[in-house]
């Protein structure tokens, strides 16, 4: 028999901030009780710290310079296929509430459609969860279903973040006075320094609120991601459902002194993912030792419904293997992408991580420093690694089908101009260094 | 207070300088045990640099009538919200003690297709008890449990209209009757003066919120209530 699937997502969650995990500075019952019962992995990495391309990638299992999303608002290739409509080839109901956010394609051509998106999650994730739970208790098909529940928050701290404050009341209260986060470590106001720019020009008593706020949104969501499961546990679906639980990507929080996402230090690029079916997938595990790649998750859910994979994936492996504990190889590194601000890629290994730029590269000891404070690109000692990780940088190029640049790009209306004829020229001009 | 009001941004500028542009409602409440309390729900959009008119968008409404009994105190409930371009219904009936304690509460909620009639996969009933700080869906779709009192949180404004200085210091808050907000207080933040007038302004904070805002008017109506991007603003009393 089929399982059904469960995709639970949230948007910009930061990989930590689970309690379950060690974060002390929030309250998670949903997620931990996911943590003790399930499968997480603690090297997941999004494709692109974006919120289209990233979930472009999760439902098509392509990289982002593969399916044309290349940054919000650039259109997918209309000739992919997405998980929605390759599911319903194997008679899954495939049935959607909440946020898409997948640029060029209209969800209902894809799923049924429960509550539709919102972009605001304090306003839609209450229904967006209600409407899930109504699905489970009266759904009445013997197919089995494909249920995506898209969560926004804690993407509304995009709000107070905004320069000019942007919508919303996010008024201090002098009774959290003292309970305030501290900072970061790696909180440096002078990471302008390094290639990143300084952002917000906050006081740290102002990035201290950010983080706070930041911490009861992600509570918000995981009291809706409880109520989700509770109904699932609750429900004849219970033992034949696995469930997927992940972010589009991450969040500054306060780390490098950022806020938002588009960058590939770890606080945006590193994701929470999570995977449960209790009998079928070990529960408790913190997995430290694969690296993960949000393409992944395609291809784990082709894996588990008995479909072949998805069309022209190059990079996406099913964490099937992993969940079954057979020892089969699995990936040295991977690579991720952003066009957001300069056009940059990095490369993680188990222990060291670059990003590359156009006109440098940065490198890390993720062992030593995990927290991304020591740039190690200029020493001579890692010189090795750098080529190392350049090479790979290289290997993937030659191995993704980028997407090229379309006839009509003149006639398209995108808000960063030509970003397919950049990344295809640096790109190009990366792979004749072989 | 001065918390970085030259220098932070927006999100800790006090509340003050974002709400010159709300009116007040003037109606008598004759019965404050069995008074109903009708909101807006906007979508709360002011903002320093927003410039008049205010955008706030209404997408919703709600009714709350409290209705004292010997034995127990009842809450109606009534919201209509649209979202997305779909207007979903929520009707709920709460049993309180006579200190506004929940004990146990039924909630019927559907979204309306375009003729306005149920969506049938979206049409849900939830019954649940809470029990001595046990709290949990009859057919068991959910299960907490609650350390302090628990208060609903359409149940708030009646109880600073009625007395606020007689509220717990600390409670739990069942928002919807299904989300747990655990560990809740809320603080008199003294008058907060706006051209509509002189208010006193409660905040109320803790796990799974952003820090909220009941403003009450000198005849202790709960006139606004600020969420984060959420706010009820009273539009009739009775």
């Amino acid at each position: 028999m089929k399982p059904n699937i469960l995709f639970i997502h949230v948007d910009q969650m930061h990989a930590d901030m689970i309690s379950a995990l060690g974060h002390d500075q929030l309250n998670t019952p949903a997620m931990d009780r996911l943590v003790r019962e399930g499968y997480t992995f603690s090297k997941a990495y999004c494709a692109m710290p974006q919120c289209c391309p990233a979930r472009a990638c999760w439902y098509t299992g392509r990289m982002s310079k593969e399916h044309g999303v290349v940054v919000n608002g650039y259109p997918i290739d209309p000739d992919i296929p997405d998980l929605g409509q390759w599911l319903r080839r194997e008679q899954y109901d495939c049935v959607y509430t909440g946020k898409w956010h997948v640029s060029g394609r209209e969800l209902h051509e894809s799923f049924e459609v429960l509550q539709p998106e919102h972009g605001m999650g304090e306003i839609n994730d209450g229904n967006v969860a209600r409407s899930a739970v109504a699905y489970l208790q009266n759904r009445t098909d013997d197919q089995p279903f494909f249920l995506n529940v898209g969560f926004l928050n804690p993407h509304d701290c995009c709000f107070p973040a905004l320069p000019d404050g942007g919508p919303g009341k996010y008024a201090f209260a002098p009774a959290i006075e003292s309970d305030l986060p501290p900072l970061p470590d790696n909180f440096n106001d002078a990471y302008a320094e390094n290639g990143q720019p300084a952002i917000r020009d906050w006081s740290r008593r102002d990035w201290q609120y950010y983080i706070y706020q930041y911490h009861r949104m992600v509570e918000m969501v995981d009291a809706e991601i409880g109520r989700v499961m509770d109904a699932l546990r609750a429900s004849p679906y219970a033992e034949n459902t696995l469930v997927i639980f992940a972010s589009d990507h991450g969040d500054g929080a306060g780390f490098h002194a950022n806020v938002s996402k588009g960058f590939l230090e770890e606080e945006a690029f590193r994701v929470p993912t999570i995977a449960w079916w209790p009998g079928h997938i070990p529960a408790h595990v913190q997995d430290s030792d694969h690296l993960i790649s949000s393409v992944d998750i395609a291809a784990t859910i082709c894996d588990y419904a008995g479909a072949s994979p998805l069309p022209k994936t190059t990079i996406a492996k099913s964490m099937r293997p992993l969940f079954e504990q057979s020892n089969g190889p699995w990936r040295d590194y991977i690579v991720g992408e952003t066009s957001i601000g300069p056009l940059s890629a990095a490369i993680v290994e188990e222990r060291y991580k670059s990003i590359i730029f156009t006109d440098h590269t940065r490198l890390y000891d993720l062992q030593n420093d995990p927290l991304e404070i020591r740039d190690l690109a200029n020493d001579p000692d890692h010189a090795e690694t750098l080529a190392r990780h350049r090479a790979h940088f290289r290997a993937y190029i030659a191995q993704i089908e980028m997407y090229p640049e379309p006839d009509n790009v003149e006639e398209m209306d995108l808000a960063r101009g030509n970003l397919y004829r950049e990344y295809t020229d640096w790109y190009t001009s990366v792979l004749n260094e072989a | 207070m001065p918390i970085d009001t030259a220098t932070g941004p927006h999100a800790v500028k006090p509340i003050r300088e974002l709400l010159t542009r709300f009116t007040p409602v003037q109606k008598a409440v004759s019965d404050l045990d069995n008074a109903t309390l009708t909101y807006d729900i906007l979508n709360w959009t002011f903002g320093p640099r927003t410039p008049p008119p205010a955008p706030n968008t209404v997408y919703g409404s709600l009714t709350i009538r409290r209705q004292s009994t010997p034995s127990a105190t009842l809450y109606h409930i009534q919201q209509k919200t649209h979202i997305g371009g779909q207007a979903t219904q929520l009707n709920a009936e709460l049993t309180c003690d006579l200190n506004d304690t929940l004990q146990s509460w039924t909630l019927n909620t559907h979204r309306e297709d375009a003729d306005g009639n149920p969506v049938p996969i979206s049409i849900l009933r939830e019954v649940g008890q809470n029990k001595n700080g046990h709290i949990q869906s009859q057919d068991g779709a959910y299960e907490y449990q609650a350390s302090n009192t628990l208060l609903s949180h359409w149940s708030l404004p009646h109880l600073l209209l009625r007395n606020a200085l007689a509220l717990p210091s600390a409670f739990d808050m069942l928002q919807d009757l299904s989300v747990l907000r655990a560990n809740q207080s809320l603080i008199d933040e003294g008058p907060i003066d706006l051209d509509s007038g002189t208010y006193t302004a409660y905040a109320q904070t803790g796990e799974g919120i952003l820090p909220t805002h009941y403003l009450l008017d000198d005849r202790q109506r709960p006139q606004l209530v600020t969420f984060g991007l959420i706010a009820w603003a009273l539009t009739d009393i009775m």
